[in-house]
């Protein structure tokens, strides 16, 4: 795998999701479930990231990749989870510049489609949408992708 | 109503492993050499009001977007054109320079969440901006500024050492950028006064006062903090790649996977 190297359990050592409790769960709102319907997630070629809500940190828990842009200014990765009835829901999440995150071991190929996650962690849109802006991402491998700030 | 799933969320703040917080560096070093390749610690940079540091540890740090940073002192027509811009909210991109890819100015261009890169001579110290490819020339050879420059949009600069410190002073700008990300104006009046100082091995600091009476009442000064990165460059960064998914084409896989400088 090509992030092999990267050292899992340094950097998962502050995270307070122990891999061994953690089974794929859907992280689910009364919010994001109305939300969760809408397709099409309204996204700004570049804005300044004041839609986040930078106090508090989302956790979604599995899902698969759909989709991944490794391209600037940000980079944008979707995904889908599925809970216990099988009702789908779409996520995205758009993280930093591919120049930085380049630099950090990432690649276009990182988060093909089809890639199974344990968990994505971040800033989440303030009106409720299934969307953040990254902080945290784990393989279902239990590898960590760095997310640099 | 919770579709049969697990609600988990995370109050209060992680932290990671990258957060890249500096531990001083006791490695030899020449205070004069300011090369390398320097990455901010943090989006934006770190106010500084009456001497009174209005950014570190608190949250926001600094101006890296609207809404964020202390008030800052300014004039009638400054905090107008500063309340017009807020106004806009979400609309607020298309007013920024940035949204035509134009350069962002100083100090803003300082403030990018991507590397600069230092490369010295005698005559000059030359920061390359992995932003959009602007190099900024800071002139050693030089005490005054020409007379009758034309304001651009990364301005004039001259340098001189005092001491272990750069001393950059900068003129010439144009009033169509914004001093921050958070849309603070500034005049073509615009002088700042840049301090340079590499303060350990791994650790440069910029500190820049700034000097507007058409904008601001009071001179105050924005500081950041940069890291050393051994083995980075710049890379090719360009904006208009940001405006424009038919631009994707430009890259081979339709995706950007460095140019080789790391």
């Amino acid at each position: 795998m090509v992030l092999g190297r990267w050292k899992q359990s340094k950097l998962l050592g502050k995270s307070i999701l122990g891999r061994s409790k953690v089974k794929s769960k859907i992280a689910v709102s009364a919010l994001a479930a109305v939300a969760a319907l809408a397709l099409s997630i309204p996204m700004f070629a570049h804005h300044g990231g004041s839609e986040f809500d930078d106090k508090e940190v989302t956790t979604v828990m599995g899902g698969t990749v759909t989709r991944f842009e490794f391209v600037n200014p940000h980079i944008e990765i979707f995904w889908e989870t599925k809970d216990d009835k099988g009702v789908v829901q779409k996520w995205w999440a758009e993280g930093t510049t591919p120049n930085l995150l380049y630099r950090y071991g990432w690649n276009k190929d990182v988060l093909k489609p089809g890639t199974q996650l344990q968990s994505v962690g971040g800033n989440r849109c303030k009106n409720g949408d299934n969307c953040m802006r990254l902080r945290k991402i784990v393989l279902a491998t239990g590898e960590e992708l760095p997310v640099p700030r | 109503m919770v579709l049969g799933g697990i609600a988990l969320f995370v109050c209060g703040r992680i932290t990671y492993a990258q957060d890249n917080k500096p531990t001083a560096s006791t490695k030899p070093f020449d205070t004069r050499d300011l090369s390398g390749t320097w990455m901010g610690l943090r989006f934006g940079g770190n106010i500084i009001l009456d001497g009174q540091q209005g950014g570190p540890g608190q949250k926001p740090a600094a101006p890296a977007g609207p809404g964020q940073g202390p008030p800052l002192p300014m004039t009638a027509w400054a905090q107008a054109k500063f309340d017009a811009y807020q106004k806009l909210g979400d609309d607020r991109y298309k007013m920024d320079p940035r949204r035509d890819c134009f350069p962002l100015g100083m100090p803003r261009d300082m403030y990018e969440p991507v590397p600069l890169e230092i490369l010295q001579s005698p005559d000059q110290v030359v920061i390359l901006l992995e932003n959009d490819h602007i190099n900024r020339h800071i002139f050693l050879n030089m005490t005054e500024h020409p007379k009758d420059l034309s304001p651009t949009w990364m301005g004039h600069s001259i340098g001189h050492w005092e001491g272990d410190t750069l001393v950059v002073d900068t003129v010439a700008l144009h009033g169509e950028t914004f001093l921050d990300g958070a849309g603070h104006p500034h005049t073509g009046q615009l002088h700042l006064i840049e301090r340079i100082k590499r303060v350990d091995a791994n650790t440069l600091d910029d500190t820049v006062t700034v000097d507007d009476p058409g904008a601001y009442t009071k001179q105050f000064s924005i500081q950041k903090t940069y890291q050393l990165k051994p083995g980075w460059h710049v890379m090719e960064y360009v904006c208009e790649d940001e405006w424009s998914d038919k631009l994707k084409k430009y890259y081979p896989d339709g995706y950007f996977n460095g140019d080789g400088a790391k």
